[in-house]
């Protein structure tokens, strides 16, 4: 088992080394230099010439790869003209508050998604199935700043029992439990529009994946056995069935930090997604590289974390 | 009761719904079978031996099969008997060996948890005294080291160690009825006879009696005293191993050894011809007009087209259907 994370960090270590590459390819195609935005348009060529040099600008492209990487890894990932501070700083502010709504999210659509799928998989072809089917192509078909949109209506403006937008209220300097509850009442909406998506999503995969299980010859046995429903679905059932899901859940990470950028950007919640939104109007070049690293880092990270679940849930990987 | 059978399958029906389609897969099968003994179920594949005693263990999906006629095991009818009742009978007084030792065994449970599970389900045993009874079944069905079998996991066995768990794990709560449904097929011809060796073995030790699957005559000979021969979802011919092997009167049973005696005498009798069986069982629900083997048969004339013929005793318990049995014989 140890040796086996070890290799998947081991595989990982090119790929990072080939994400890095990339971005700073990417950083490396932007138009212009770093000074012709920030400097005297009047600066002599002569003296712009000699700021390249004292820079390393000028030196061959594999070069300015390894000193970009050793100023990455001492977490220097460039300084942002709009905000005019590091980008390191401002993601690291925004980061935060993406994870936790994401975190909720995810937790909301596994708690809610996985057994879902289950119970609709073992009443196949029931009245349920057939409303949940409907439910899950309204979930994956509707857009997520319709969802938004349709909730800042209905609970903000209607209702008025939800706060429509930002992470507490202004100028309300909460402590304490009155700042975590404040905080979570701007987080439902935007929490339920991001678990829409994956609630649906989770299910289907679940429901197909339990239903392949169900099929399996050892179901069989252990039906012939005489196991009871209870431990048939919990141990025989989801334990085999979670191998698939794992892969989605894992997908579905990475995607919902980058995703989560039309929702934080309808409920203005201060995360890397509106960040990010923010970067691409100001063409924000360096801050849009640094959320590209993170999101590319995480990712990375994720998938190291679903090799060790599929580790730990099947033993013919384990013992491999 | 000396004379009342341990199971009594009377007229099973057992019909498919695939779409619209309707798949009579068993037509009124009846079988029994006396405490202790072992009764062989044979035929090629696709006759509808596996759907007989998957019905019997009410193992079929409600949904797409229904399941009509009578089971009763120790005089208890099984046919609409509750689901948790049901659940309290399989693995305690009757359970099952399948084909495939590949697959029948769950990938992420080791066999230990596997197997301890079933022990703990039927009999009030603790954690510690499944453990024990585990490992000592497991040396019963001769796996060497049964404390490190009862650690792994499937995929480290071979298929022969894997059918001798599955086998532990069905006789462990000792049921009277074992049912085995092609136990030897999928394994290697060596293992394959070690495995009948153990199946005869624990038969003889726990007196279960045994509902013995198979397409190969051979096997059967070796473990059944009574064999009912299967073709397209019904039984044609039924009686004591001793006299159907001695004296077929079936012409599918005739062609069944035939073809087997072929492959036995293989280059000593090289031009001997003898008869065999041209062609496939037919699908349950494309059955010709009359007896559904008539297209296969080289005795069928238009008697056999008109009706199916009835299950008939020919003396001494032994059951043929064929109208023309009696004269070809
Ligand atoms: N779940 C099912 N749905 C439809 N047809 C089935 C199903 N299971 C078995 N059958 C059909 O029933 C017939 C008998 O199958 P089976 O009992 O498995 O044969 P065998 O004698 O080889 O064990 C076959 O024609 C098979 O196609
Ligand atoms: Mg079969």
């Amino acid at each position: 088992m140890v040796k086996y994370v070890l290799k998947r960090i081991l595989v990982a270590v090119p790929v990072f080394f080939g994400i890095t590459f990339c971005v700073f390819a990417l950083v490396m195609s932007m138009p212009g230099d770093p000074f012709s935005g920030m400097l005297d348009p009047s600066m002599t060529a002569e003296y712009k010439r000699r700021l390249l040099e004292q820079y390393g600008l000028n030196d061959p492209f594999l070069v300015q790869y390894g000193k970009w990487l050793v100023r990455v890894i001492h977490g220097d990932l460039g300084y942002s003209t709009a905000y005019k501070s590091r980008v390191l700083d401002i993601i690291g502010a925004r980061i935060g508050n993406t994870a936790l709504l994401g975190g909720v999210s995810l937790i909301i659509s596994t708690l809610i998604g996985i057994p879902a799928g289950v119970s609709v998989a073992m009443r196949r072809n029931s009245l349920l199935d057939a409303g949940m089917t409907i439910f899950c192509f309204f979930g994956v078909s509707v857009p997520a700043f319709f969802m938004g949109m349709l909730l800042i209506l209905l609970f903000g403006m209607t209702l008025k029992w939800l706060p429509i937008s930002g992470m507490v209220v202004a100028g309300a300097n909460n402590v304490g439990v009155a700042y975590a509850l404040d905080v979570a009442r701007h987080m439902v909406m935007p929490a339920i529009v991001l678990s829409l998506l994956n609630v649906a999503s989770f299910m289907r995969y679940t429901r197909s994946s339990v239903i392949d299980v169900l099929s399996q010859d050892y179901i069989r046995t252990a039906r012939s056995n005489g196991i009871p429903r209870r431990s048939l679905v919990s141990r025989h059932i989801l334990k085999n069935a979670l191998i698939p899901i794992i892969t989605v859940v894992s997908l579905q990470i990475p995607s919902m930090l980058s995703g989560a950028l039309l929702t934080e950007t309808v409920f203005v919640w201060p995360g890397v997604g509106q960040l990010n939104y923010q970067a691409v109007l100001n063409r924000d070049y360096q801050l849009i590289m640094g959320i590209v690293l993170v999101l590319a880092l995480v990712t990375l990270l994720v998938n190291i974390i679903a090799d060790i679940c599929y580790a730990v849930v099947d033993p013919r990987i384990r013992y491999s | 009761m000396p004379d009342s059978a341990l199971l009594e399958i009377s007229n099973l029906h057992v019909t498919f719904a695939v779409g619209r389609r309707r798949i009579p897969a068993v037509q009124g099968v009846s079988l029994s079978l006396r405490s202790g003994g072992v009764l062989g179920l044979v035929g090629e594949s696709g006759c509808g031996k596996s759907v007989t005693s998957l019905a019997v263990m009410a193992l079929l999906e409600k949904d797409t099969a229904s399941v009509e006629g009578s089971v009763r095991l120790e005089e208890r009818e099984l046919i609409g008997l509750p689901y948790k009742e049901m659940n309290r009978l399989r693995g305690s007084r009757m359970s099952m060996v399948f084909q495939e030792p590949m697959t029948c065994l769950n990938p992420v449970l080791t066999i230990g948890q596997q197997i301890e599970e079933v022990l703990q389900v039927h009999q009030n045993l603790t954690k510690r005294g499944a453990r024990d009874l585990c490992v000592r079944m497991l040396a019963k069905v001769g796996l060497p080291d049964p404390e490190r079998v009862a650690k792994s996991y499937p995929h480290r066995l071979s298929g022969g160690q894997r059918q001798r768990a599955m086998i532990a794990s069905a006789l462990c709560c000792k049921p009277v009825l074992l049912i085995a449904d092609e136990p030897t097929t999928a394994l290697d011809v060596t293992v394959q006879s070690q495995v009948l060796a153990l199946l005869q073995e624990l038969q003889s030790e726990l007196g279960t009696a045994i509902l013995f699957i198979s397409h190969d005559l051979g096997v059967i000979a070796q473990m059944a005293d009574r064999v009912a021969v299967m073709y397209a979802g019904r039984v044609v011919e039924q009686g004591s191993t001793a006299e159907l092997y001695a004296n077929p009167l079936h012409p599918y049973t005739r062609g069944l050894l035939a073809s087997r005696t072929r492959l036995d005498d293989l280059g000593s009798s090289a031009g001997r011809r003898l008869p065999s069986i041209q062609g496939n069982v037919p699908s349950p629900d494309q059955l010709p007009e009359g007896c559904s083997f008539g297209p296969r048969c080289q005795y069928c004339d238009g008697r056999c087209q008109r009706g199916m013929p009835e299950l008939t005793d020919e003396g001494e318990g032994h059951l043929v259907r064929c109208i023309r049995a009696r004269e070809i014989a």
